[in-house]
């Protein structure tokens, strides 16, 4: 069945071979009944001179056809009963033993926030790391979270974990899960939330033990503090504006399309996201690394807050972007960048 | 029971055809209001998805989609098509045709209780089209408006006032207080009126299934109206009921609608069992197997219909202990519908089948009904819930259960009726393209869904180019194919329209009992005049006395002496 998406967590077999033995049972009981079903519309067509049988159905000889199928139904009913109990209580009916890992997960509109502590193991503490849109994980250990949420009801949802819950404003809601096999797995918002409900994506990359634990000494980087070169985004513009301005008609129709006024506005006004009224060449303050500090708005900057808005956040809105790697081409950006620039 | 025969003949147009009291002419309301409505419905569907098979081209019609447009769509798709097609059409408009007529009676118990019934859900029909033109656009936050996003006045261009979700709230206050006003009418109705000789063992199916929906109708509504009702105060007065900073709790609004959500689907399924009852008797010619059987699995299964609601909260944050239980109550109720499948198919054994229109609607509810049946197993069960719920499997999945249900139970019913109260008879070949079209394109459009569900894709999304696991080829071919059969499906009922209004006007005329039928409302004229009977008829036994051994006819009419 090519269409279930491989499984990389520990329970998730569990709900692999409950869709094969629902599959098989329901499969053959509608096999049956729709073949019965099938042969009596054609063998019982009316012809001339033979008329029905007067059958009404109300004594044992006659509802036992009836009765007995239904029995069992009946029977086939508590056997699924009884498998899916096994994979509830060990999915969501409590947690696991050794609980090596434990992470914060917050819904908001519309990005996923995750918390995890830093190098003293512990969450709340100064070194916690904190990513929006991106969750590492490291792989074979039971990692166990608290999913909240800031606003309205979302839903944490990865499908080749074979796991989803809600988050409820009010609540915190525990959960875990074991990831079998390192790689870069996406993360759904199952529950609309509003306007930009389709963008709210984000990626759970799980490292092997070894890398998680570089990552977290690192505090939360691929790279050890300070290998960066020249910031990246500057020489990103320099070669995209090289060859000229961008299509700002092509860029008008991009924000609309790729959802941005779901959070953005034109009217100066203060949404979930900060206005494009007069942002480009303006000076902000944004939080970069904890830290304030201000900003030009130029074409670097611009490709920055598209590519990696976590990054820099400007000061008084939440981190709440998805980062947009792959889902706006630098081209696009180039005429994104290109329209903000005529936003006065 | 007295008949106003001879005063009809005095009445104004407006009386007869538009304030009037004939629970025909209200049944006939009903059912256009319903289908015009079915139509914007559906081409509501034909927006979002063409959406989704062509993400960002222009729309033929309606031009580019915004995603909150795309929200808005959704949103009102689904609950035109419950509130406003499936309730009106198979309770109200069926129930108001079929209930006094089939009892024997002149007219409904409160002919003008019967008429202000009409005209509240005509309102309501007013105030939820008006929602889509005030500022902000209707309610974009879902059919089933769950809290926060539904109490902070979401609509689908941002957090303006909100004044299409206050509507939308007030829309579908109104259409409960008409068909509680109509429920009333129809309980008191099957218990004072019945013809002389009817008793509750010789009602037509049709009759007990209609007063079965209508008793878990009511049973149900009441906890809805008060979670709308504090709704409507969180998003306008500010009270914080489904407010957690103001010590409320989002997840109390999803007990209450479900709580009435779960039962209403058996308030829509239930006259279609009926109607299936009806027209598979006249054309296998054979009683129904299991009379008793079925009415006392109706019953149960309507008790039991109050303790599943649960299962659409399973990963909502409800405590996991209780999953098991409603996991357990949810799976039983394949039970008694599966003993009324059972049944049905085990009434065309040895039976003498005509493949007529409503007939072929009629069975293809049954072939239809199963695959939405077996899979609800598959999200009953809890542990596999987990993953599919809020995909697309499960729109897939309550598709299969509410189109046959509503559009082939719907169907059935009124071209079987159409020659009674039109007077008229159809024409049998458009209909029957009519339900190989429906057919074919139905199975096109949802099928496939159950594939892109399990691949894990996730509903109410606008645009999914930014999912690589969900833009695959295999799952975008799934959303062209589903999106061209959705324009077939629709296209095709315009068949069904062009049928009714062109029989209507110059079909051959009908005699009074075209199918051979037993039940009393083919004993009165087609089209029954106001009054129906010219005299009280006298019902001698059940309905379903077809090929009775050692009677020349194969039908026996309950209102023949021997």
């Amino acid at each position: 069945m090519g269409f279930l998406p491989p499984n990389v967590s520990s329970f998730g077999h569990h709900i692999d071979s409950l869709f094969w033995i629902i599959t098989i049972i329901v499969g053959v009981a509608f096999i049956i009944a729709e073949g019965i079903f099938l042969y009596f519309i054609i063998k019982y067509r009316k012809k001339d001179g033979v008329k029905a049988e007067y059958v009404a159905g109300n004594v044992w000889s006659q509802t036992k056809w009836v009765l007995i199928p239904l029995a069992i139904v009946i029977a086939l009913d508590f056997f699924v009963d009884i498998k899916t109990h096994t994979a509830w209580s060990e999915i969501k009916g409590g947690l696991p033993q050794n609980q090596d890992l434990k992470i914060r997960i917050t819904g908001q509109q519309f990005s996923w926030a995750y918390t995890l502590p830093g190098a003293d193991g512990q969450l709340d503490t100064d070194d916690d790391i904190k990513k929006t849109g991106e969750l590492h994980v490291p792989a074979d250990t039971n990692i166990v979270f608290d999913l909240e949420a800031k606003d309205v009801l979302h839903s944490w949802f990865v499908p080749a974990l074979r796991l989803k819950q809600d988050a409820v404003p009010g609540r915190t809601i525990r959960g875990w899960f074991k990831v079998t096999q390192p790689g870069s797995y996406e993360v759904m918002c199952a529950e609309i939330c509003g306007v930009g409900h389709t963008i709210m994506k984000s990626t759970m990359i799980a490292h092997s033990k070894e890398e998680f634990a570089q990552w977290v000494a690192n505090g939360g980087s691929d790279t050890a503090p300070g290998a960066g070169g020249a910031d990246p985004f500057a020489d990103m513009a320099k070669n995209l504006f090289a060859s000229g301005a961008g299509d700002a008609e092509k860029g008008k129709a991009l924000v609309t399309a790729k959802a941005c006024m779901a959070c953005h506005n034109l009217d100066g006004s203060k949404t979930v996201g900060p206005t494009y009224k007069g942002l480009f060449g303006s000076k902000r303050t944004v939080t970069a690394g904890g830290q304030d500090k201000e900003v030009v708005a130029d074409e670097a900057y611009l490709l920055r807050s598209i590519y990696e808005p976590g990054a820099e956040v400007v000061k008084g809105y939440p981190p709440a972007m998805p980062p947009q790697k792959g889902l706006v081409s630098e081209q696009e950006a180039k005429d994104i960048i290109e329209y903000l620039k005529t936003v006065k | 029971m007295s008949t106003n025969q001879t005063s009809h003949h005095q009445m104004t147009f407006v009386q007869k055809y538009i304030f009037s009291t004939d629970h025909k002419v209200i049944g006939m309301q009903y059912m256009i209001t319903g289908l015009i409505m079915a139509f914007l419905g559906g081409f509501l569907a034909y927006g979002f998805r063409m959406q989704l098979a062509f993400p960002g081209e222009a729309i033929p019609l309606l031009g580019k989609m915004t995603a909150g447009q795309y929200n808005e769509f959704i949103t009102m798709h689904g609950t035109i098509m419950i509130f406003w097609v499936a309730m009106p059409v198979l309770l109200a408009a069926l129930g108001n045709l079929l209930i006094p007529i089939m009892i024997g009676a002149d007219d409904m118990a409160f002919p003008t209780l019967n008429m202000i019934s009409y005209w509240v859900f005509f309102l309501s029909t007013v105030v939820l089209i008006a929602s889509f033109f005030v500022p902000g656009g209707a309610f974009a936050g879902g059919w089933t408006a769950y809290p926060p996003l539904s109490a902070n006045g979401y609509t689908a261009h941002g957090w303006s006032v909100g004044l299409g979700g206050n509507l939308w709230i007030i829309a579908v206050a109104l259409e409960f207080v008409a068909f509680l006003i109509g429920g009333i009418n129809f309980i008191v109705t099957t218990f004072n009126m019945r013809a002389p000789g009817l008793t509750w063992f010789r009602l037509p199916m049709m009759v007990w299934m209609m007063l079965s929906a209508v008793l878990i109708f009511m049973f149900a509504v009441g906890p809805l109206i008060a979670g709308a009702a504090m709704l409507l105060l969180d998003r306008t007065v500010g009270t914080g009921f489904y407010n957690p900073a103001a010590g409320g709790d989002p997840i109390l609004f999803q007990h209450m609608f479900w709580f009435f959500g779960h039962p209403e689907v058996y308030v829509i399924l239930l006259p279609t069992i009926g109607v299936l009852a009806e027209v598979m008797t006249t054309f296998a010619r054979k009683p129904i197997f299991g009379y008793k059987m079925i009415i006392y699995a109706t019953i149960g299964a309507g008790f039991l219909s109050f303790v599943v609601w649960a299962h659409h909260q399973f990963i909502a944050g409800i405590d996991p202990r209780m999953a098991t239980f409603f996991s357990i109550t949810t799976i039983m109720i394949s039970i008694p519908f599966s003993l009324i499948i059972f049944a049905s198919i085990a009434t065309l054994w040895k039976s003498s089948i005509t493949l007529s229109t409503p007939m072929l609607f009629a069975l293809g509810f049954i072939g239809e009904f199963l695959i939405g049946g077996v899979t609800g197993i598959y999200l009953g069960s809890s542990a596999f819930d987990i993953y599919v719920h809020d995909t697309y499997f499960v729109i897939a999945h309550f598709h299969y259960a509410l189109i046959p249900t509503v559009f082939f139970g719907g169907l059935a019913a009124i071209y079987f009726w159409f020659p009674k109260f039109i007077g008229r008879m159809y024409n049998e070949t458009l209909g029957k393209v009519h339900f190989w079209l429906t057919t074919i394109s139905f199975n096109l459009v949802f099928f496939p869904l159950f594939f892109s569900g399990m691949a894990g894709e996730h509903r109410r999304i606008f645009d999914y180019s930014m999912w690589k696991s969900l833009m695959t080829p295999e799952i975008m071919n799934i959303r062209i194919i589903s999106t061209l059969a959705l324009i077939v499906l629709f296209l095709s009922q315009f068949i069904f329209v062009f049928n009714m209004i062109k029989s209507a006007l110059s079909g051959p005329k009908a005699e009074k009992n075209p199918w051979k039928s037993n039940t009393l409302e083919w004993q009165a004229d087609s089209p029954p005049p106001h009054g129906n009977f010219a005299q009280t008829p006298v019902v001698h036994r059940g309905p379903y006395e077809y090929s009775v051994p050692g009677r020349s006819e194969d039908y026996w009419p309950q209102t023949s002496a021997n």
